[in-house]
């Protein structure tokens, strides 16, 4: 698991927890970003994760890894961000009852990247357990004491979600390749990052 | 069961996520939990503010029941006459207690504790004084039979008037 030894930070201590912070906070953030739709959601609530995870740090215990403790509240705060968010849109589709639906700027649509895309449309846990096995290597047993449950349910969340994922990569990756033609000469970093794949 | 160490997704999926999400960089902002105080003990100081506040809401209710009025002033009175009357009440209460000086009452109090309820019950009901007689006050003479059966309610007079 990417994360410093267990032994290294003191609970309770301030110093650790800045340390904790500036090693975790961006991989945090990024993982929040696979699961909630907007950068600001992912920023507020990796923020209100340290929040809670500094209150309760005097009890963290060491026999669990740090930010694996820290990824579980803030999957578990994404998690319910999205379920209230989801809530947010019906009440917001039921008011504009009656209007054309709007879709997504198209120009905002051409600049997402696809695989952060098809990952936002699957079920928040689903997502945190794709990331974390393939983004941040964690195992499933070390997934399953992240987000407090069976390697089974783990195992069982990698299967569905490389399911509902696999279409939509897949179609996902024919449609970048176009996306990538059309913008190659606007932003050469963006081709360079592509043509690793 | 699944395989829990299969990986469903090829390798290169791995690679698309690593380029997609190393791709993000979050934007630079100062620590939320900086400006709390770790253990929640930021509320703590609030704490004999919010007791005192009760309590105060709580004795101004009580006042406002006891004495029927919202005015601070009554409560104020209501109070010091209340504590005359504490202060004056032992005054009066020696003349109850059993005086060993006094050799007539202290039969009479020290048998008192001995004695069971029932006395208690027969000294506050006395067998033997008379019950009081409730005998109805006399009233208005009552009224002489009218023949005329007149309840016109104009009183006839007994004496017939004489021509």
């Amino acid at each position: 698991m990417p994360d410093q030894p267990s032994d290294t930070y003191q609970p309770g201590s301030r110093e650790d927890f800045d340390r904790l912070y500036r090693s975790a906070y961006p991989r945090v953030y990024r993982t929040l970003t696979a699961i909630l739709h907007d950068p600001a959601e992912a920023e507020d609530c990796a923020q209100d994760a340290f929040v809670k995870a500094f209150e309760a740090w005097k009890r963290w215990r060491p026999d669990a890894p740090a930010e694996a403790w820290i990824h579980r509240i803030a999957v578990n705060r994404a998690i319910s961000y999205r379920r209230s968010s989801q809530l947010r849109t019906v009440g917001e589709l039921l008011r504009r009852l009656g209007r054309p639906a709007g879709g997504d700027d198209p120009a905002q649509v051409a600049t997402k990247p696809d695989l952060l895309t098809a990952l936002r449309s699957i079920p928040p846990k689903l997502a945190a357990a794709i990331v974390l096995r393939h983004y941040h290597g964690y195992n499933n047993r070390e997934i399953a004491v992240a987000l407090g449950v069976s390697e089974r349910t783990i195992g069982t969340r990698l299967s569905q979600a490389a399911e509902r994922l696999r279409p939509l990569v897949e179609r996902s990756s024919s449609e970048a390749f176009s996306l990538e033609v059309s913008s190659a000469l606007s932003s050469e970093q963006e081709t360079s990052s592509y043509a690793e794949h | 069961m699944p395989n829990t160490e299969h990986d469903p997704l090829d390798r290169g999926f791995d690679w698309r996520l690593k380029a997609a999400l190393d791709r993000v960089t979050p934007p630079p902002s100062n620590p939320r939990y900086a400006s709390s105080v770790m253990g929640g003990a930021r509320a703590w100081p609030l704490v004999p503010a919010l007791v005192a506040a009760g309590a105060t809401v709580l004795l101004a209710i009580s006042a406002t029941a006891f004495t029927g009025s919202a005015n601070p002033l009554v409560w104020v009175e209501r109070a010091g006459s209340t504590i005359q009357t504490v202060n004056h009440t032992p005054e009066a209460a020696p003349s109850a207690e059993p005086n060993p000086t006094t050799p007539r009452n202290a039969p009479a109090a020290q048998a008192q504790p001995d004695q069971g309820p029932d006395h208690q019950a027969n000294t506050a009901e006395p067998k033997d004084s008379p019950e009081p007689t409730e005998r109805p006050e006399p009233t208005d003479p009552p009224e002489p039979p009218s023949s005329s059966g007149n309840h016109s309610g104009q009183r006839s007079s007994p004496i017939p008037p004489s021509n």
